[in-house]
């Protein structure tokens, strides 16, 4: 099994991230490795049947009441934007091109 | 007045018997941590100095938890002006029980991958020799005296490891022993808040003062605290079971295997009975954590958009914004390991690698639980190399130092690394692993392996009587 | 479109459920506030934050199913679906995608006539989204406002099986569900805030084949309207492409009210892998049985059950039908029957009367300053004969406008029934005076001119003269001449 540049590409671009050209092919490397690595971890442990543990504690219905507390004022909650106005965010255009 | 020199329990009773004051306390505090700052690259913001009359315990926090209306910044340029408008649960707990935290502290940016103690704001500086990593600026600033206690986190061993290599003591708590809410972290289901002391007296101290149930955060649990310090000594001889795995680990470095060989040795001497057993485990832990961890960063960081906070860079339209700021925002690190986390996840990968790896953590949870029905604790080196120079590469998106620590973590362990011993003017630490919820007992032990090892610590080193 | 092909249509409906917080979190879902002043760091997603599920989103959900008759889910979890958007503040949404709350439901309408059950593939809960605000339109905006108010607020995500085969059934189908949901109380449906919103997944294939052409995804449509005008547009699109020998695209179009037309949006960087985890920072949700067994004991009377009662009392199925379509009109029609036990009557009056003056007005049932006691007053009165059917109906009209009691308008406008015999026996005796026409008429055997003499006397008593008793007297003194 092998990393492409397109598979790394598009699993950056998902996560919204780029890389140059000179970058790519070291960070492909690494991960090559890493998998080839996990690929010998699954020779060495052979078949795992257990269930997934998505949770390291066995917790459950954690809930609350639907009881309203107090917002945010909401220059705080606008106060860490990097583009706003006196009520809201601002984000570029939508549409792309 | 020597701070540095003191334990917590020192402080309180200087403070009883009024032959300190807590202003004299937060001088020396502030003066002395400058100096150590400027040297050993400790701190990312300072408090403002309090004026109260409150018997505090100086402290640090590591940057990724919240203090409302401070800066937090995670050592990340993507968060560098960000003040939280909400304070950590632990944070707020601590400051009740007399934590005054004075300084915010250095991390690996978001606490990712190795704790190399580089981030894009500062490098910390191992306080034992010059030219090596300290692991954090919170371990750094405990082993030098700047702070007696410190804060931070936990998600494959990053905090265990910073006290390994600062020569102080580190305890990651059962998972829900103590509240996440506030801590900004990468991988929710392995991050745990924990503790960094100069002594595990120290630690059980701030650990108890964090521990308790937070309604607010659903993964918290609630379970009485039954380790408030003084330490009981263990009540019958104590057993430990040693995974042999751990000699054939990759990258063990030969005066690791050195120190932690003779530390046992020794320790058997003094009755405390090891016995040898096998845990398969150790050698699939690490690869598997950096699946799961780099799956839930990809999500969890996914936040990071420069809408509502953090540095925006300029973009042609919104998804093009998003990409800009998060490719300047984040460093090399991070890019590294939020891509493995897409890629592992990703649709051809999806069930080979990232379910795989959550079936591998109830595996691996299921094999250490049953090795702790025979015995109360598990005993490893808690890093297998010594702390590397300044200037070391990233390996690759696994760390290559969380081989004995990330079972803790998949299992949700409570664990602690101690100092064992010194190699080559550096410190070598240990690591127990306990039982869930059994901060108590493992707490003991360590402190009983405290007392027959007698790490000279730095800061505590020359303490008198 | 064409008779060669068939329309496989399925819809997924957003409907925001009606608890007073946030599915995650204590801020307000009180629609309408300022921009950002029902938010806190959870629902804006702010570093450290840590959310709480809010019970009773969970026991809306599962009222929802159980009303739609799914099977409730015995373990759920809450998982991340990953994708970038500004209206996402966390970068994912949390849902149930794993284990929807409900699955297997179906919802049963009449179409032509005929009675057609469609399937329910799943309901699940999640949070909504923020709002975008633009100046203009979102394509010619240089930027646009985010408003977190909304983002949140627990939804239900209702999707149903391709089981659906024409745009008004579409419509009809859509309408049956809000009714049902409207009775559970959950949700207060309403298209027009955006409370209820229907995505379409529209597809054509050869009549009679089981298998489809690629599927379309339309969005956008704010009403019932625009649900069947969207999809018979998507419908005539497809079957011209297909007949051109062309390919349907998998893709996302949008809905343009104004013109009626749908329209493709296309993005490189549309999310087609959501990576889906269950959220580690959310525990998961075991579903007691007593727990569903509770909520199911306290489900109100819904919409087919009392379609069965009415049509029980004796009501025609089409007033039962037209009576619970919507349950402010039949809970009137129930509080009213309490005092006056005359179903027909009082469902000729609703359907008739009340509603009328509804659409007039453009009220909804609960507007109405009319009550339920006031109407069945009006109407025992009416029967009593103190006043006649054709008064009742005015004064009824004036009750809608002025929300008086029956009694008072009658006696303020001294509307009450002549059925004084003297009175009523003078007044006879003029009207024959000054009609020997119609009087010769009568006795020459055109019996229709009574009608005419009756209508003389309610003239002149304006409509106040019991015409039963006037009629009775006319008679008698035309037998008696």
């Amino acid at each position: 099994m092998k990393i492409t540049r397109e598979e790394l590409k598009a699993a950056a671009v998902d996560a919204r991230l780029d890389f140059s050209a000179e970058e790519t092919e070291p960070l492909r490397q690494k991960y090559q490795e890493a998998l080839e690595k996990i690929q010998a971890v699954k020779e060495d442990m052979g078949p795992v049947d257990t269930p997934p543990l998505f949770y390291p504690q066995e917790v459950k219905n954690t809930y609350r009441n639907d009881r309203q507390e107090e917002p945010l004022p909401r220059e705080k909650a606008l106060a860490n934007a990097p583009d706003a106005d006196s009520s809201c965010f601002h984000v570029p255009r939508i549409i792309e091109g | 007045m020597a701070l540095e020199k003191m334990k917590i329990q020192s402080l309180k009773k200087a403070y009883e018997g009024s032959y300190l004051s807590p202003h004299e306390v937060r001088d020396e505090g502030y003066e002395k941590g400058a100096g150590l700052d400027e040297a050993y690259g400790l701190f990312l913001t300072w408090l403002p100095k309090k004026d109260s009359d409150r018997h505090i315990i100086p402290a640090a926090a590591a940057d990724n938890l919240c203090l409302e209306g401070q800066r937090t910044t995670c050592a990340s340029r993507i968060m560098e002006n960000y003040h939280s408008p909400f304070s950590a649960f632990a944070l707020e707990k601590a400051a009740a029980a007399g934590f005054e935290v004075v300084a915010k502290s250095n991390l690996d940016e978001f606490g990712i991958g190795d704790s190399t103690g580089v981030s894009p704001f500062k490098t910390t500086v191992n306080p034992w020799k010059e030219g090596h990593q300290g692991g954090s600026g919170a371990a750094a600033a405990v082993a030098s005296g700047a702070v007696m206690a410190a804060f931070a986190s936990d998600a494959s061993g990053g905090l265990r490891q910073e006290a390994s290599y600062s020569g102080v003591v580190g305890v990651k708590p059962t998972y829900g022993r103590v509240s996440r809410r506030g801590l900004i972290d990468y991988a929710s289901s392995l991050d745990q808040v924990g503790v960094l002391g100069r002594c595990v007296e120290d630690a059980a101290y701030a650990l108890a003062a964090i521990s308790g149930h937070d309604p607010k955060d659903p993964t918290s649990i609630d379970r009485p605290v039954d380790f408030d310090p003084p330490l009981k000594k263990p009540g019958g001889p104590i057993t430990m079971a040693c995974p042999r795995e751990w000699q054939e680990a990759k990258g063990l470095d030969a005066a690791v295997a050195k120190v932690f060989g003779k530390t046992l040795e020794h320790l058997s001497s003094q009755g405390i009975q090891i016995e040898e057993v096998s845990l398969p485990a150790l050698k699939w832990s690490s690869p598997v954590t950096a699946i799961i961890a780099s799956v839930e960063a990809f999500s969890t960081l996914a936040n990071f958009d420069g809408i509502r906070f953090g540095e925006r860079a300029r973009g042609e339209h919104l998804q093009d914004m998003y990409v800009q700021t998060r490719t300047r925002g984040f460093g090399p690190r991070v890019k590294e390991f939020l891509t493995y986390g897409a890629l592992v996840s990703s649709g051809k990968y999806y069930q080979d690698y990232f379910l795989w790896a959550q079936k591998c953590r109830r595996f691996i949870r299921d094999q250490v639980l049953a090795l702790l029905e025979n015995t109360s604790f598990i005993i490893l080196p808690t890093v297998p190399f010594a702390p590397p120079p300044l200037d070391e590469k990233s390996p690759g998106p696994e760390p290559k130092g969380h081989i004995f620590t990330s079972p803790a973590n998949l299992a949700g362990l409570p664990a602690v690394s101690l100092p064992a011993g010194i190699h080559d003017a550096l410190p070598v630490g240990l690591q127990l692993i306990g039982r869930p919820f059994g901060e108590g007992p493992l707490l003991q032990a360590a402190a009983l392996l405290e007392d027959i090892i007698s790490f000279p610590g730095l800061a505590l080193g020359e303490q008198e009587g | 479109m064409s008779a060669e092909y068939e329309p496989v249509i399925g819809l997924e409906i957003h409907v925001e459920l009606l608890t007073e917080t946030k599915l995650f979190c204590g801020c307000s879902t009180a629609f309408g506030a300022e921009p950002n002043t029902q938010v806190c760091s959870i629902c804006l997603g702010l570093p450290g934050h840590r959310p709480l599920l809010n019970r009773k989103a969970a026991e809306y959900a599962i009222r929802a199913a159980l009303a739609l008759n799914c099977r409730v889910a015995s373990h759920t979890t809450f998982d991340r679906k990953n994708y970038f958007y500004c209206d996402l503040p966390k970068g994912y949404q949390i849902s149930q995608f794993f284990y929807p709350m409900g699955t297997h439901g179906h919802v049963d309408i009449k179409m032509g006539g005929k009675d057609r059950r469609i399937g329910l593939r799943q309901i699940h809960l999640e949070e909504d989204t923020g709002k975008l605000l633009h100046s203009g339109s979102i394509v010619d905006a240089d930027f646009s406002r985010v408003d977190f108010n909304r983002a949140g607020v627990p939804l239900i995500e209702i999707v149903s099986e391709p089981d659906i085969r024409s745009p008004e059934e579409a419509r009809l189908f859509l309408q049956k569900l809000r009714a049902i949901l409207l009775y559970t109380g959950i949700s207060d449906c309403k298209m027009e805030e955006g409370s209820m919103r229907c995505d379409a997944n529209v597809s054509l294939r050869p009549a009679g084949s089981q298998e489809f052409f690629t599927k379309t995804e339309l969005k956008n449509m704010n009403s019932f309207r625009s649900v069947q005008k969207g999809i018979e547009y998507e419908i005539a699109r497809q079957g011209k492409v297909l007949k051109k020998g062309g390919r349907v695209m998998p893709e996302t179009r949008h809905f343009d009210e104004t013109s009626g037309t749908t329209k493709a949006m296309r993005s490189k960087f549309a999310a087609a892998d959501y990576r889906c985890f269950p959220d580690p920072n959310v525990p998961p949700l075991e579903v007691e049985k007593d727990w569903v067994a509770n909520i199911k004991e306290a489900l109100p009377e819904l919409p087919a059950a009392r379609l069965q009662r009415f049509t029980d009392l004796g009501l025609p199925d089409y007033d039962a039908e037209v009576l619970t379509s919507n349950k402010e009109l039949a809970d009137y029609f129930d509080a009213a029957l309490t005092h006056y036990n005359n179903p027909k009557t009082l469902s000729n009056w609703l359907m008739g009367e009340f509603l009328g003056l509804l659409n007039a007005a453009n009220l909804e049932v609960s507007q109405s300053r009319v009550t339920p006691g006031a109407l069945a007053r009006l109407l025992t009165l009416k029967d009593k004969g103190t006043i006649s059917g054709k008064i009742a109906k005015e004064v009824f009209a004036d009750m809608f406008t002025t929300g008086k009691e029956p009694e008072s308008l009658i006696e303020e406008k001294g509307l009450t029934q002549i059925s004084d015999t003297g009175e009523l026996e003078r007044l006879a005796g003029e009207v024959l005076a000054n009609n020997p026409g119609s009087v010769s008429d009568y006795k020459s055997g055109k019996k229709k001119a009574l009608g005419f003499l009756v209508g003389q006397i309610m003239k002149a008593t304006r409509g106040k003269a019991n015409p039963q008793l006037a009629n009775e007297i006319l008679l008698k003194k035309l037998e008696e001449l």
